[in-house]
């Protein structure tokens, strides 16, 4: 991994941060906030589907347990898994429409989700309040994710060529 | 062009690979909590100019509506809240004349009295990124006198505890985080019980045996018993209280006094810096 390479990588986890927390928690109620790190997440699994990938998914996670304080691990492991899921299955997951991109990202919440109460259930257990939020977490997410990824995917620079009909499918479908 | 199963088994390999260095690394951090604790300070502190920008635009923008748009029913606003100040005023007025009551007394009984803590006085400047942590980041730190175990209040009651403290930010968990909890009392009974934090900006008293009379509307505050929220501070109100057949304990809803989706300058109690 670059030096340059890393660096972006913590930039844009700490905007991410500071957008989601600063921003959209001080403004919204804590339900109608979307998790833009998985919506991330999901879209470095369609248009960067390798070990690479996946990698940037662990790291991204890495630093939201990080501003968290109190975990280190929950969420990189489930960002891991979520994008190497969908990594895996990226050439066979045609998503050409709205809809598509929104169960896929409402379905990708869940997993990351259940990941994530696998790997803090000895330490604060299941709240029912909790699992609650996360499933209005993940509607909300899916209703902006594909708009937010349709976003990223006509401005970030396209330097290599990317696997399956994912990228065609968000870039001129959305 | 179709990815060769061997591309797919290294990403599945690589996800499983991460999976387990995260289990590994959730094991120590919840073994030892400084370690993530480091690590969160160091967030605080590179992400604090954007979210003092932030804070700053917004507190632009509410000040612009709330100054020039949202002038409706401030007469009535204003009547009624005078109405109230006339009787605060009344009660500070006999709460004067309690304290003298009890300093006289004390004097003859030379019991010792606490001092007032030091107050350091921050800025909330975000909230917790999650949905799974009630917490909040204040914009003063080490620097300013602030560190780990001290309570943290504003002028409508209690509002949590610093967790962690970098040289110019720190972190405070909610009493709402299910992980919180805070020795406190109902004020008209003495009944003393566990405020742990349910989420959802709501908490549960707990430890409250059957039998013993709670009512919905009583007030909560700190006992001071626990050693780290001074006393009397108000915690909450009682909003639900339920008795099943099975069980030693009631179930017991309490609202918090503050309302923490609106939080904005908080006071921060130092009892060793006493004023």
């Amino acid at each position: 991994m670059t030096l340059r390479l890393a660096i972006s990588i913590i930039v844009l986890s700490l905007l991410l941060v500071v957008i989601q927390g600063g921003v959209l928690k001080m403004a919204l109620p804590t339900w109608a906030v979307p998790n833009l790190f998985l919506v991330v997440v999901v879209f470095i699994a369609f248009r960067v589907p390798t070990v690479g990938g996946v990698l940037v998914a662990f790291c991204l996670g890495l630093i939201l347990d990080l501003s968290t304080g109190k975990l280190l691990g929950p969420n990189a492991g489930s960002f891991a898994v979520v994008c190497g899921f969908l990594a895996s299955i990226s050439q066979r997951l045609y998503i050409k429409s709205y809809p598509a991109v929104a169960v896929t990202v409402f379905f990708s919440s869940l997993l990351s989700t259940l990941l994530f109460l696998v790997f803090t259930y000895e330490v604060r257990g299941i709240s029912g309040v909790g699992l609650a939020n996360s499933l209005l977490e993940g509607v909300i997410t899916a209703a902006i994710g594909p708009f937010l990824m349709s976003l990223m995917d006509r401005y970030l620079p396209q330097d290599r060529e990317t696997y399956g009909l994912s990228r065609r499918a968000l870039g001129k479908r959305l | 062009m179709a990815l060769s199963l061997d591309h797919r088994t290294r990403v599945a390999l690589t996800s499983f690979g991460l999976f387990l260095l995260a289990m590994f690394l959730t094991a120590q951090s919840a073994k030892n909590p400084q370690i993530a604790g480091v690590g969160g300070a160091v967030v605080g502190e590179l992400s604090r100019p954007f979210l003092v920008a932030n804070r700053f635009i917004q507190s632009g923008v509410g000040g612009v509506w709330s100054e020039y748009f949202n002038l409706i029913g401030v007469r009535e606003e204003n009547q009624s809240l005078r109405a109230r100040l006339a009787v605060l005023e009344a009660q500070a007025s006999q709460l004067i004349e309690l304290r003298h009551e009890v300093d006289q007394l004390r004097s003859l009984t030379s019991v010792e009295v606490e001092e007032d803590p030091k107050q350091i006085a921050a800025r909330v400047i975000s909230f917790d990124a999650t949905q799974w942590v009630e917490a909040v980041t204040l914009d003063r730190g080490s620097n300013h006198g602030i560190r780990p175990g001290l309570a943290v209040i504003n002028a409508a009651g209690l509002i949590g505890q610093v967790i962690e403290s970098g040289p110019n930010t720190s972190r405070v968990l909610l009493i709402t985080d299910p992980v919180s909890g805070v020795d406190s009392l109902i004020q008209a009974s003495r009944v003393r019980g566990i405020v742990q934090g349910a989420g959802n900006e709501q908490c549960s008293l707990l430890y409250v045996e059957r039998g013993t009379e709670v009512r919905i509307g009583d007030r909560l505050v700190t006992s001071g018993l626990d050693g780290v929220f001074p006393r009397g501070v108000p915690v909450g109100v009682v909003t639900q209280v339920e008795t099943r057949p099975s069980g030693i304990f009631q179930i017991i809803d309490v609202k918090p006094s503050v309302e923490l989706s609106e939080l904005d300058y908080v006071l921060v109690l130092d009892p060793h810096g006493a004023r």
